[in-house]
């Protein structure tokens, strides 16, 4: 790792320090070191400096272990943490988040928190200083020649594989599909987060068919808005087309309804309350809850309706229904609903049981993806999902709705669905460096014999 | 220069960049928040908009027996089958016999022996039989019938009794250590008697009776062959006519639920203390008496001996016409499972009437239960008989 770009302003090498040789190899997934004897710039002004030794602090091989060394522990205590919490709420709190103190280590099961108190960086500030640790000594301080074409290219490789997390990071979603036997589906939903969707129901209307459907549209109010209250925080939400302030308080992120009777003086909402439950391993278990209470706005002349509480439950079977100021609403909470830019058609699913019992042995999704007009029959199984703009489709699960004229079991088909703009990304990059590391070892393998042959032939003449 | 020029430019990006990130998990606005996303919705047939009651929309919060238009199934098969979460480490074995459910429960170490977790679905049979055999089997004596309100176990919002027994060994100063421990769950289940038990090595009961609670929470009827929920037995009539006449005014801040059965007459939650379980039994006879009882809960609280003089100098009140006993004892102990040992209190009122008694317990930790004493005595106090 000693091609260090020349610099303008050291033209000679220190005194002390050695040139490294040209054929000695050179480790390739750390940056670039920075020689600590390097002298202060000749010229420029103390920020200058400064500047310059940010630079070499960011570049330096010192930093690169240092970062990786904090990330293996981090690594470790997370794994350690999912005695205690599923491995959701870990990442959450151990890889997506700027600081965290740690207190599993010598928690015991039954006080997961009474561990001693380790504080720890997040895993996203320590891999962001990491890329940048690539970036200056890897990539941009690396002496661009033909000796460090491979090493060059595996840094590239690694930076699109920090990259490509990054994007996934950012812009991921992920969800399920359910879909019936003979019918389409063009969205899905997510397994953590929930949303409070306000209907407005307009008018009936009967289309051409004669069939009378009842228009509307949702206000939709995300879970990132409410989730982060606490239990005797509220919070208050508005549109301009809605007669009334929606207060939220009392938010809980794993709950159940419970009846304790009318007026119980336990603040319960016509004899219920939210009894909150421990939050589950598998976070896509978790049932959310919150009290909603409407608050009317009604303009000067319109007579008031004062204020309604709602328990907003993600379980319920239908929303709760209410007319204000003349106009008909819905409240509910629902699982985030997003939309995809095609539809998949279920056309058959199949299920092959182990011999003699009712245990699936696999089971697989003939369906169809229709999009702008176009039909193409797809199969998905377990191990080949449908990829598609960004989208991929894994079969899940499955789920028995009813029994066929012949009495055999019909079932829905359950897709987990993955949207990662980046999905291909860590594919790439792996082939990067590969063809990165495969450059560099053919050049130092052809040096190697170009050397020795002359060695021989020079021996030989001897 | 060039090279300087770099260098600052790199810098420059990079401080405010960093800056930048440092700031963003920091930013939050308290005011109103405006709703951005709205979206139209596909039509909805009009005939799906109808009002639904909480129950019904919290149908899925209930018990099947409970929600709203439930029909009733058909009549149970031979063999209820059950589904539960596997606790991690537990390994599963086939139930074969007249279990239910048969799980081994591996020991931290290779060689140590397991221990055993089995369901039973019995014959209904009396709950202090199963308690007293159980109790046998463990070395230890039998009990009466009013210690089962002391083992009064929620599972699954049903009213269980949970046992929980180490081995007897004989208790002398040359006795060995007890080496097994027991915890056992009973409660009627549609017309039979379901039975959970773990039974193995102290340590390793011991270092998974979390996981136990969470498996018994766990544990349930698989929909396609859960029966028909049986009636509830008749009390006997002494006890009956008790628990249907029993009045009392719920203090304020508590919330009263009646129970549908079994030896509870009621029981309270209180809205700043949900781990709090307020309750009222009715029993036959004396239930054990005042002794007994008093010592018991004294005991439950972590507070020393009980003396005969203590308890003639326990306070009296009034209640049903007679005079009850009011019990405040307070020490240090584990409650709900944990190991930590903290301030407890136990509040209890005995009440003996003729032929049949009646008793207002609770138990908890001083912090949470002693704001409540007066609100306590002030249930006892409004204990009345309907006219």
């Amino acid at each position: 790792m000693g091609d260090v770009e020349p610099n303008p302003e050291t033209p000679e090498r220190p005194a002390g320090s050695v040139p490294e040789p040209a054929s000695t190899p050179e480790p390739v997934s750390a940056p670039e070191p920075v020689s600590p004897a390097e002298p202060a710039p000749t010229s420029g002004t103390s920020l200058a400096s400064f500047a310059g030794g940010l630079m070499n602090l960011l570049g330096s091989y010192g930093l690169a272990v240092g970062l990786l060394a904090v990330l293996l522990v981090i690594t470790f205590l997370g794994t350690l943490e999912q005695r205690h919490q599923g491995i959701y709420d870990v990442q959450k709190q151990y890889f997506e988040s700027w600081f965290h103190v740690s207190r599993t280590l010598g928690a015991t099961m039954d006080k997961p928190t009474s561990g001693f108190p380790i504080p720890l960086p997040g895993a996203m500030p320590v891999l962001m200083l990491l890329a940048m640790n690539l970036a200056v000594g890897g990539i941009v301080r690396l002496r661009k020649g033909s000796s460090t074409v491979g090493i060059l290219v595996t840094h590239l490789g690694i930076a699109a594989l920090l990259l490509g997390g990054l994007v996934e990071f950012m812009f991921s979603r992920e969800g399920t599909m359910t879909i019936r036997p003979g019918q389409s589906n063009g969205s899905y939903v997510s397994y953590h987060d929930w949303d409070v969707v306000v209907s407005e129901f307009l008018e009936p209307k009967t289309n051409h068919s004669g069939e009378t459907t009842t228009p509307g549209r949702e206000f939709v109010i995300e879970q990132a808005t409410y989730a982060g209250l606490s239990s005797g925080e509220k919070r208050r939400f508005q549109h301009p087309d809605l007669p009334f302030h929606i207060d939220f308080s009392g938010y809980r992120r794993n709950c159940r309804p419970v009846r304790v009777g009318a007026a119980s003086g336990m603040g319960d909402i016509e004899g219920w309350l939210l009894h909150e439950q421990k939050p589950e391993m598998k976070a896509e278990q978790n049932t959310p809850g919150v009290i909603a209470t409407l608050v009317d706005v009604a303009p000067e002349g319109i007579a008031r309706q004062g204020t309604k509480h709602v328990v907003l439950w993600g379980l319920t079977t239908g929303p709760y229904l209410f007319e204000w100021q003349g106009r008909r609403f819905g409240i509910d909470m629902q699982r985030q609903r997003y939309e995809i830019p095609f539809r998949i058609r279920l056309e058959r699913f199949e299920k092959v049981d182990h011999p003699g019992i009712t245990m699936a042995r696999e089971y697989s999704s003939y369906v169809q993806m229709v999009e702008d007009g176009a039909v193409q029959d797809v199969h998905i199984t377990m191990n080949e999902p449908l990829r598609h703009r960004g989208y991929i489709m894994y079969q899940s699960s499955y789920d028995p709705i009813g029994r066929d004229a012949d009495g055999r079991t019909v079932y829905a088909t359950v897709l987990a669905v993955s949207e990662n703009p980046a999905d291909r990304v860590p594919l790439w990059a792996c082939v990067i460096i590969a063809l990165g590391l495969l450059i560099h070892f053919c050049m130092k393998l052809y040096k190697h014999i170009t050397v020795e042959s002359r060695r021989q032939a020079r021996a030989t003449a001897d | 220069m060039a090279r300087t020029s770099i260098r600052l430019g790199l810098a420059g990006l990079l401080i405010p960049l960093l800056a930048c990130l440092a700031w963003l998990p920091g930013c939050s606005d308290d005011g109103p928040v405006v709703i951005e996303k709205v979206r139209e919705i596909p039509a909805v047939d009009p005939r799906e908009l109808i009002e639904r009651t909480h129950a019904d929309r919290f149908a899925l919060a209930l018990p099947p027996s409970e929600r709203p238009g439930a029909e009733p199934a058909p009549q149970p098969p031979g063999r209820i089958e059950w589904e539960w979460l596997l606790p991690e480490g537990w390994k599963e074995n086939e139930a074969s016999g007249m279990r239910a459910v048969s799980i081994e429960v591996p020991a931290a170490k290779a060689d140590a022996p397991p221990a055993d977790v089995a369901a039973f679905l019995l014959p209904l049979s009396p709950m202090l039989d199963n308690v007293n055999r159980w109790r046998g089997q463990l070395g230890q004596g039998p009990v009466a019938e009013a210690d089962l309100a002391s083992m009064a176990y929620d599972w699954r919002g049903e009213q269980a009794i949970l046992v929980d027994l180490v081995e007897d060994t004989g208790g002398g100063p040359d006795a060995p250590p007890p080496s097994k421990r027991f915890i056992g769950l009973l409660v009627p289940f549609q017309g039979r008697l379901f039975s959970v038990k773990i039974v193995g090595p102290v340590d390793v009961v011991n270092a998974n009776e979390t996981k136990f609670h969470a498996f018994l929470q766990s544990l349930a009827a698989k929909e396609a062959t859960r029966g028909v929920e049986q009636p509830t037995p008749p009390t006997d009539p002494k006890t009956r006519g008790l628990r249907e006449r029993l009045q009392w005014d719920t203090p304020s801040g508590w919330a009263a639920e009646r129970a549908k059965g079994g030896m509870r007459v009621a029981s309270f939650r209180i809205a700043n203390a949900p781990e709090l379980d307020v309750r009222i039994v009715a029993l036959r006879g004396d239930g054990g008496g005042l002794a007994q009882n008093a010592r018991r809960w004294a005991g439950q609280a972590g507070h020393g001996p009980v003396t005969d003089e203590t308890l003639a100098k326990l306070p009296r009140i009034e209640v049903l016409g007679t005079q009850a006993v009011l019990c405040d004892f307070e020490g240090r102990t584990t409650l709900g499972g944990g190991t930590e040992e903290v301030d407890a209190v136990a509040l209890g009122l005995i009440c003996l009437l003729e032929g049949e008694s009646l008793f207002v317990y609770v138990l908890g930790a001083k912090q949470d239960l002693a704001p409540h004493r007066a609100s306590f005595v002030s249930l006892c106090r409004s204990l009345r008989f309907e006219e």
